[in-house]
């Protein structure tokens, strides 16, 4: 099973409800996130300019590199779900996972000290009764929560509305897997390779 | 976006890697037959140089209590696994090494503990840098940086035990039998630092003047060479041990110096949150 998110990004308006229930949900104390949405561009040359929002949270890796640095075994991927965890109760806080994440979408929770990330809401959805409230709130219905290796699984159908031009990971040079999937139709904007 | 620098870490790699590097000039001592009188009370400093170290690595984690857990996890090998085992390795290996001086048993089982002192004391060095070869940065994804770390490492521990061996009294004579290992130790620091200078870029380097061409550059490469040469051509033995103390400060200088320019150097991959944070155009902004 490979649980993850899909995020249609010609629907996606950059509005930022994601990242505002997520905080809600999570208890999120101020500067604590477990997504972003970052702006793309503009770019391209008047009159043809082009951008696109682009949020980001953990990738739920199927060969997560913050899981095979961890000296407690504190972080893991479930083997049921696919989905990366953290057990707080490992976790002694040495910030190597967040050292390892290619995509900088961990940090240390203030209160806790420990390792934090999205969960995909697993207190929500660890039973398959229930999505993420990033997808459940999405006003304009751009993100999509299910098991990439079933095809009657939302994520899996809305894959499968586009072609694979239009389907898209984030830059994985280091094979760590993103499960993560982006829609970006050429017709609106160009997808582009993002790396610092 | 890069790291802070993570102070407990650099002074654990610094401490214990310099507790490494003298366990193995000690052994050095003893393979060779050299400054007898220097190498119990060389153990004994190598090993509080290697528990202090060790010591500070657990400020680094956000309740020192928790290395607990990560004792009892040794077997997941990951970056701090090998490094609690060296350290706890070389300390063990020191502590029945000292013992045995003191007893002054037969040479053969001296002669073991020194090979093994050596082993486990470059390994030490090597393994304290070995924990950040670390995929998603781009500075650190490279064996150059433990190797920068073990060979910086040496000097330290070359002109430590020159200097406890001068303040234990050992001979001229013995002294000099040191001088090709002194060497060897400086040549391969030089080497490696320079190698992974090199690999970080001036760019990037030149982030941090006083770390990088100051500390590593200066002080590491220049001025451990220069003082290595003034200590070889030095003839007089009042001079030596100002000499050999002087070579031990820039050695620790340039260590310490490497270390810090790692987290300097500690881009990611990609960061989401600072992009978001700073209002970046990923595309065309330099960040």
């Amino acid at each position: 099973m490979r649980r993850t998110l899909v995020i249609n990004l010609d629907r996606c308006s950059g509005c930022d409800s994601c990242v505002t229930v997520c905080k809600y949900e999570n208890g999120l104390q101020l500067g604590e996130y477990y997504n972003r949405v970052v702006a793309v561009g503009p770019y391209g040359d008047f009159p043809r300019v082009s951008m696109y929002w682009l949020p980001i949270q953990c990738q739920q890796c199927e060969n997560p590199q913050c899981v095979h640095v961890c000296p407690t075994g504190a972080s893991y991927r479930d083997e049921k779900t696919g989905v990366v965890l953290v057990n707080a109760d490992k976790c002694i806080g040495c910030s190597y996972c967040i050292y390892a994440c290619p995509y900088g979408v961990r940090s240390l929770n203030k209160e806790t000290n420990v390792a934090q990330k999205c969960t995909l809401c697993s207190q929500l959805t660890a039973d398959g009764s229930d999505v993420p409230v990033c997808v459940h709130n999405c006003p304009t219905g751009a993100r999509f929560f299910g098991d990439l290796d079933d095809p009657d699984s939302e994520a899996s159908q809305e894959l499968a509305r586009y072609d694979d031009d239009c389907i898209h990971s984030l830059s994985d040079p280091k094979n760590a897997g993103p499960t993560c999937k982006y829609i970006l139709s050429p017709k609106y904007a160009e997808w582009k390779e993002i790396h610092q | 976006m890069n790291l802070d620098i993570q102070w407990p870490l650099v002074l654990f790699s610094l401490i214990a890697g310099a507790g490494g590097a003298l366990a193995c000039f000690v052994g050095i001592s003893e393979l060779i037959g050299k400054a007898r009188q220097a190498r119990f009370i060389g153990i004994i400093v190598a090993i509080i140089l290697t528990a202090v170290g060790g010591a500070f690595s657990l400020l680094h984690l956000q309740v020192p209590q928790n290395v607990m857990a990560a004792i009892t996890n040794l077997g997941s090998f990951s970056g701090i696994s090998l490094e609690l085992m060296m350290v706890g390795l070389t300390i063990v290996i020191g502590i029945i090494y000292a013992i045995l001086i003191k007893r002054d048993v037969a040479a053969v089982a001296l002669k073991v503990f020194a090979v093994l002192s050596i082993l486990s004391g470059l390994v030490l060095t090597f393994i304290c840098g070995h924990g950040y070869v670390i995929e998603s940065r781009a500075f650190w994804d490279t064996e150059l940086l433990p190797l920068a770390y073990m060979g910086s490492s040496l000097p330290i521990g070359a002109f430590l035990f020159l200097a406890i061996a001068k303040g234990m009294k050992a001979s001229t004579e013995d002294l000099r039998g040191f001088r090709i290992y002194t060497i060897a130790a400086v040549v391969i620091s030089v080497a490696f630092l320079a190698a992974y200078l090199i690999f970080v870029g001036a760019d990037v380097a030149g982030r941090n003047i006083l770390v990088s061409w100051i500390g590593v550059l200066v002080c590491g490469i220049v001025a451990v060479i220069v003082f290595l040469i003034v200590y070889l051509l030095n003839t007089n033995t009042k001079s030596f041990m100002p000499i050999v103390c002087i070579a031990l400060a820039f050695a620790i200088i340039g260590a310490g110096s490497v270390r810090v320019m790692m987290w300097v150097a500690s881009d990611p991959y990609f960061n989401a949150w600072y992009i978001e944070a700073n209002d970046i155009n990923i595309l065309t902004d330099d960040y």
